[in-house]
């Protein structure tokens, strides 16, 4: 197939990388098609030597540069050189994977036949008319329960069907070598000096043959010195080097690829050992979001505490960080010798060789590709919490209703408190079946109506008020039944972006939005009673959907 | 005229185009687009 297809990525680095392993298995999978990226400088530059591969042609975008004369009609100026550089080529797709602002400005400006994702209409009104990216704008933008990992959301977005992920060809053996990059982008993400110090003792005293490397960015200069000159690793100092504020990022790319196991928070350097294929411990904290960002390959074990504030979102003030707590280097070490031993294929006896003290507050998953993509399964085999048990109902229904796709999957496993409160939302599908299906009907007013000779206009704008009612009445369903809103909220973008030129056209469109959310929701209501009915009886106090 | 100043006018524009309900150009979307790139690098 022949065609060029335009990327724009204006968010942070590890996006970036999660944008070449969807645009790779999208080029996998149509041979011939020319792939183009906009990146920003700051965010493209270190790793262009990967993105080149994937991509014929980088367009990075900085604002520095743009400004540099020192005006804004200087700025205005370059800005419009750069776009007139990138609409040398029309586009047949071009596809915004960032959802920021500028991104949506930039998407309007470029000529391509067909546009994904973020962009403006002539009224600069935000505009998202393909499902997956109005499932990421409504959900994965405002929420933290997410099911898919954002490699499989765009590779959904590109309409990819199969699974093409990097293979170990090479022959050449990794040295004794554990790479750990005990940095991350914030605060409540990372875990501090202190506990990455009891990690690194205990390896370098049990693995007398191994050296660890450290990674990191010349900011994490200060907090990598407390770790190096703890005097905690003072007689085994000669086996730990600390490349960080000192390693290009192709520099760290070219250890891991030497090396048996990566040790490190959600961050580029996990997604750039998962392109090395290195096995990996990854610990996630605060805002992370481990189902959504850890990093796409089967050979991570991601470590997640299980309080019920995590993930956090960024705005949400800590100063205690009690997830921190939840996660213990005796865990951390004991996955590791897991790994180093025997790749862990035992890691199951291994697991249960630590105390429940130290496994009670987490849960620990492992990676691994599925036909549909990435997934998480838990080896902690903890009850499913409520927040659990919604994610792998929207997984099933989202990859259904957007992808055709049939999961078969068992009913989660859970407690009778959980069964109690996730009984509660057996009224709250009822309350929003009951309301989509108000909304077909107003629409269905609406369509007579204007179908008419004689247009009654007062029986229009009645219904058109009913409608807002609705979209009102579904928001307080929301705000009363929080883990419905990856439904309500991805309805409300779809509706927003129907198709149609007139009142008429319009309520076509809401109608079958408001059809299909109503079925939706009877799908939630059902798997909601069978989750429940082993646990509690429900019966008498259910209303049939 | 400081940057601030010239963003401020060239938005005031833009403003009354879209309260007057006319359509914007080219040229309005990328002012826009500059200033959103300001906007996220602080």
């Amino acid at each position: 197939m022949k065609g060029t297809v335009l990327f724009i990525q204006l968010t942070r680095i590890g996006d970036l990388v999660q944008t070449l392993q969807a645009v790779r298995q999208f080029k996998g999978e149509t041979p011939g098609i020319e792939c183009h990226l906009i990146a920003r400088k700051s965010m493209g530059k270190g790793i262009d030597f990967l993105l080149r591969t994937v991509f014929e042609k980088i367009f990075y975008l900085d604002t520095k540069d743009l400004l540099i004369e020192g005006t804004f009609a200087s700025g205005h100026r370059n800005l419009k050189h750069f776009i007139n550089r990138i609409n040398e080529t029309t586009y047949d797709v071009s596809v915004n994977f960032s959802y920021t602002k500028s991104s949506s400005y930039l998407h309007s400006l470029v000529r391509s036949n067909q546009k994904l994702g973020l962009t403006r209409n002539d009224k600069t009104e935000v505009s998202v008319t393909d499902p997956w990216s109005q499932y990421v704008y409504s959900s994965v933008m405002r929420g933290t329960n997410t099911p898919f990992n954002l490699v499989d959301i765009y590779r959904y977005s590109l309409g990819c069907k199969e699974l093409l992920v990097l293979q170990n060809e090479s022959e050449e053996t990794r040295e004794n070598r554990i790479v750990i990059h005990p940095f991350a982008s914030s605060k409540k993400k990372s875990w501090g000096a202190t506990k990455w110090v009891e990690v690194i003792y205990k390896l370098l005293n049990e693995y007398t043959n191994y050296d660890i490397h450290l990674v990191g960015a010349p900011n994490d200069l200060e907090e990598v010195s407390k770790i190096v000159n703890s005097p905690a690793l003072e007689k085994v100092k000669t086996r730990l080097k600390s490349h960080v504020g000192d390693f290009a990022i192709e520099e760290t790319y070219a250890l891991l690829q030497r090396a048996k196991l990566f040790i490190g928070h959600d961050s580029l350097v996990s997604h750039l050992a998962a392109e090395t294929l290195t096995q990996s411990i990854v610990i996630s904290l605060g805002t992370v979001r481990p189902h959504e960002t850890t990093a796409y390959s089967d050979k991570v074990i991601n470590l997640v505490p299980r309080n019920s504030c995590f993930p956090c979102k960024v705005d949400d003030r800590c100063e205690l960080l009690p997830c921190h707590n939840s996660i213990q280097h005796q865990v951390v070490t004991k996955v590791a010798e897991s790994y180093l031993s025997d790749g862990l294929k035992d890691i199951n006896t291994c697991l249960a060789e630590l105390s429940p003290f130290h496994t009670g507050n987490l849960k620990i998953y492992k990676s691994e590709y599925t036909e549909t993509g990435l997934r998480l399964n838990e080896l902690t085999k903890n009850y499913s919490d409520i927040k659990d048990v919604f994610k792998n109902y929207y997984e099933i229904i989202f990859q259904y209703y957007l992808r055709g796709t049939d999961i078969n999957t068992s009913l989660p496993d859970i407690t009778v408190e959980t069964a109690n409160n996730l009984s509660q939302y057996i009224e709250g599908t009822n309350h929003l079946f009951e309301l989509y299906n108000f909304g077909v009907r107003y629409c269905n007013q609406i369509i007579k109506a204007s179908e008419q000779k004689q247009v009654d206009y007062a029986e229009l704008q009645a219904a058109v008020k009913k409608l807002n009612e609705v979209d009102q009445l579904c928001q307080i369903t929301k705000q009363t039944y929080p883990l419905l809103a990856d439904l309500i909220d991805f309805f409300h973008v779809n509706k927003a972006n129907t198709p149609g030129n007139n009142l008429n056209e319009i309520a076509k469109s809401s109608l079958l939005c408001f059809y299909d959310a109503s079925n939706l929701a009877a799908v939630i209501n059902d798997f909601i009673k069978n989750t429940v009915e082993s646990k509690i009886n429900v019966a008498e106090s259910i209303k049939e959907v | 005229m400081t940057i601030q100043e010239e963003i401020h006018k060239a938005m005031k524009e833009i403003q009354e185009k879209l309260r007057t309900n006319q359509n914007l150009k080219e040229e309005h979307l990328e002012q826009l687009l500059l200033v959103s790139l300001i906007e996220e690098e602080g």
